[in-house]
């Protein structure tokens, strides 16, 4: 059967899923569909509104929102089929040549952590809060940083475009995981307190978060909440089809060319390896294109 | 509709407490030609210690015989049974296995069987340990016996008090939130009730379902009896995708003290696993804490070894209003026309619609004249459990990825009867943002689909 004649599903449209669904087209692919559950293709540099995107892949540097639309437009383009708005519940059933899952992964919320306290209103993910930035909502007027990721100090940018100053970044690490230069703005230009070996013990407030109690005893008078990296893969399209799992990464088992257990099924992007950026899943997109129409052809 | 203060009007009879008992007491009372309202101190309908339940259908096999809770508990099993597949209240009979993991909880289960028949419950089974095994092949070692209780299920704890206020309302009754009660006062014919906002109800009956707080409604009237002293129970709900490691709830053997950490499945698909027991004075204490989070785990650990490699979706603490006796709290005083629904713990939710009779018969007894009146035929939700069919499965744009949930729930919810209005509520009616990423995805759309703020 010629490539033409072929047929490959990807569920998931974020840069990994994107870019594998442009480069089979390139490949000379004649049948890709690009499922995406959310209403608009690009994942998460949707709503990550600094630059830093399309370096590795692109070769340009551009906003996270330029970026996740030129990724969009050049899969349009190209002809693959986006199927926006249409969630994938299993993987049985669906009628192609192969299947690239691209589902990335996301932040654990304060409950996954364990962080005990009250459930006031005030507390987000980074990943709830890029959003609701570029909604232009509020959220709060003094925040605290839960960890120290290259996520985290993107967290204190978007809390300072919306008027909501980051009076402290804790992580229970010995130092932050981020460019020193980062963690030097965060202190210098934003005046963000790194703390490091401490975490957060308690979550205080009734309706509204009004502090947090640190591991040492220490109190930091807070509204806002922000926990920050900590990502798990959003795996449970993987697990539902039988896909044997990787227990460290909690993503399907993969091998070197983004095979799963299961025949004919491939896995790329954040879903599959410790998070990385949009740009290295974009890699990823296009080296399982090649492998996927090798082995089709 | 929730109206504002109706001015001189005097009700028939006013509730106190707009959780699942005493919506249940507004729904009953609603089917007869009587003007009632429903008075809530918070800002919702099932806000209060109603929302963090552990969520089991009780059959009651483990009450003390004799008591107004095991006769209550069994007669509400059956009424709430009854009614929920009408209310389109979810309900799973996964039944329960009680398990004994030593051989002196395992001498004690005939005794706990003998209780049951005592109880009127004469279904369940003492098996030996390869049973236990058999019937919940995940467990982990340790266990030397156990007993079956098939009809032990499991129910959605938050559509519960909703339908009942749902039916209340459509039935002409009213509700009023963010109306705490500061002082009652009782004349001849009518009480006069004071709200820490100054506004006032007038009314000829009053029912005391107020909960945590019962014991201070019912000293303002200047009776005594109980004291309300709250028992946190901690709860860890797991993700979703742990829900095959359970067929049914699994209990531990009760002590006097508290029904034990049980690991259970819920209606909603997760698995849970508490609750603690731990008195407290603070009747707003409902946050967790790092010994009870803990401690769960380490429990949890050994029941379902396989569970704690899981997420943790939730963590959430509620109070059970635990008083100085072991029973409920139920009295009626004629002189008062009053009648006191206290001291109801984690059975209530069972119970809630046998303490509706019972508040009934009792108002009743006070001179209340209830005539039946033709009533709406019945209130339908939308049935939130995962084994029955939801809205999604038959088209319209999922907003809420991880429950599910549709644009088109989201918007009903808002516009309900008793509508939500925060995200609390609107979790409650529609699973939105009690998934495993709470939010990460869906809550800025959300904020724009409600309009409400996240901003202090």
């Amino acid at each position: 059967m010629r490539l033409l004649d072929r047929r490959v599903v990807i569920v998931g449209a974020g840069p990994a899923g994107l870019s594998a669904a442009i480069e089979l087209r390139r490949l000379g692919v004649g049948h890709v569909t690009l499922f995406e559950r959310e209403q608009r293709a690009g994942g998460i540099p949707r709503h990550t509104n600094h630059l830093g995107f399309g370096i590795r892949d692109l070769h340009r540097v551009m906003s996270g929102p330029t970026y996740a639309r030129t990724l969009a437009e050049r899969a349009t383009r190209t002809g693959v089929e986006v199927r926006l708005g249409t969630p994938i519940f299993s993987i049985d059933g669906i009628d192609a040549d192969a299947v690239v899952l691209a589902t990335g992964a996301r932040e654990r919320p304060r409950a996954a952590r364990l962080v005990p306290g009250d459930r006031p209103a005030g507390i987000f993910t980074t990943g709830s809060l890029q959003q609701l930035a570029m909604s232009h909502q509020h959220v709060g007027t003094r925040a605290v940083i839960v960890g120290a990721e290259h996520v985290s100090f993107s967290a204190i940018l978007t809390l300072a475009h919306i008027g909501c100053r980051s009076v402290a970044m804790v992580t229970p690490l010995p130092r932050h995981q981020s460019f020193a230069v980062l963690k030097w703005a965060a202190a210098s230009r934003h005046r963000v307190h790194v703390l490091t070996d401490v975490d957060v013990a308690e979550i205080v407030g009734r309706r509204r978060v009004e502090h947090v109690v640190l591991t040492d005893g220490r109190r930091i008078d807070c509204d806002t909440v922000v926990f920050t990296g900590s990502w798990i893969p959003d795996h449970e399209l993987a697990r539902r089809s039988g896909l044997a799992m990787n227990p460290a990464i909690k993503g399907p088992s993969v091998d070197t060319t983004f095979r799963t257990s299961r025949h004919g099924v491939f896995a790329i992007g954040n879903l599959v390896h410790e998070v990385a950026s949009a740009d290295r899943c974009a890699l990823d997109g296009k080296a399982v294109a090649a492998v996927v129409a090798g082995s089709l052809s | 509709m929730i109206t504002t203060n109706r001015g001189e009007a005097v009700y028939d009879v006013v509730v106190v407490g707009g959780g699942v008992v005493g919506c249940a007491v507004a729904r009953l009372l609603s089917h007869h030609s009587l003007e009632v309202a429903i008075l809530e101190a918070g800002p919702d309908i099932g806000a209060g210690t109603s929302k963090a339940n552990t969520a089991i259908l009780h059959t009651g096999f483990d009450a003390t015989p004799g008591s107004l809770e095991a006769r209550l508990v069994a007669r509400g099993y059956a009424l709430l049974r009854e009614y929920a597949p009408t209310a389109g209240i979810s309900i799973e009979e996964v039944g329960a296995v009680l398990v004994a993991w030593d051989d002196e909880q395992a001498a004690s289960l005939p005794k706990l069987a003998e209780k049951a028949a005592a109880n009127g419950y004469e279904h369940t089974e003492v098996i030996d340990r390869q049973s236990v095994y058999d019937s919940e092949p995940h467990l982990g070692p340790g266990a030397t016996a156990g007993m079956l209780v098939p009809d032990e299920h499991i129910i959605d704890p938050w559509s519960t008090p909703l339908a009942f206020a749902y039916e209340a309302i459509a039935n002409g009754a009213v509700v009023f939130v963010n109306h705490d009660v500061a002082t009652c006062e009782v004349s001849d014919d009518v009480t006069t009730i004071t709200t820490t906002r100054g506004q006032h109800i007038r009314t000829r009956y009053l029912v005391n379902a107020a909960g945590l707080r019962g014991d201070e409604l019912h000293r303002g009237l200047g009776l005594d009896g109980f004291t309300i002293r709250p028992r946190r129970g901690e709860l860890i709900v797991f993700d979703k995708l742990s829900r095959p490691l359970l067929n049914g709830t699994v209990l531990p053997v009760p002590t006097s003290h508290t029904k034990g950490v049980l690991v259970a499945p819920t209606v909603f698909g997760n698995v849970m696993l508490g609750p603690t027991a731990d008195d407290v004075d603070d009747k707003t204490a409902t946050g967790s804490t790092r010994a009870g989070i803990d401690g769960l785990i380490e429990k949890g650990r050994r029941i379902l070894p396989r569970l704690i490699d899981e997420e943790v979706t939730s963590v959430y603490a509620g109070l059970r209003a635990a008083t100085e006796h072991t029973d409920y709290q139920i009295s009626h005083h004629r002189d008062l026309r009053y009648v006191c629904l206290g001291g109801i713990r984690s059975t209530g939710l069972t119970a809630s619609m046998a303490l509706a009779e019972e508040a009934l018969a009792r108002l009743l007894d006070c001179g209340l004249v209830a005539e039946p009146k033709h009533t709406v035929s019945s209130i339908r939700m939308t049935p939130l459990g995962e084994a029955g069919e939801r809205p999604y499965q038959r088209g319209g744009q999922i907003v809420c990825h991880c429950e599910r949930v549709t644009v088109g729930e989201i918007t009903a919810a808002c516009v309900a009867a008793a509508p939500a209005v925060d995200f609390d509520g609107l979790r409650r009616r529609t699973r939105a943002l009690a998934g495993r990423c709470q939010g990460f995805y869906c809550l800025a759309e959300l904020c724009s689909l409600t309009g409400w703020s996240v901003a202090p």
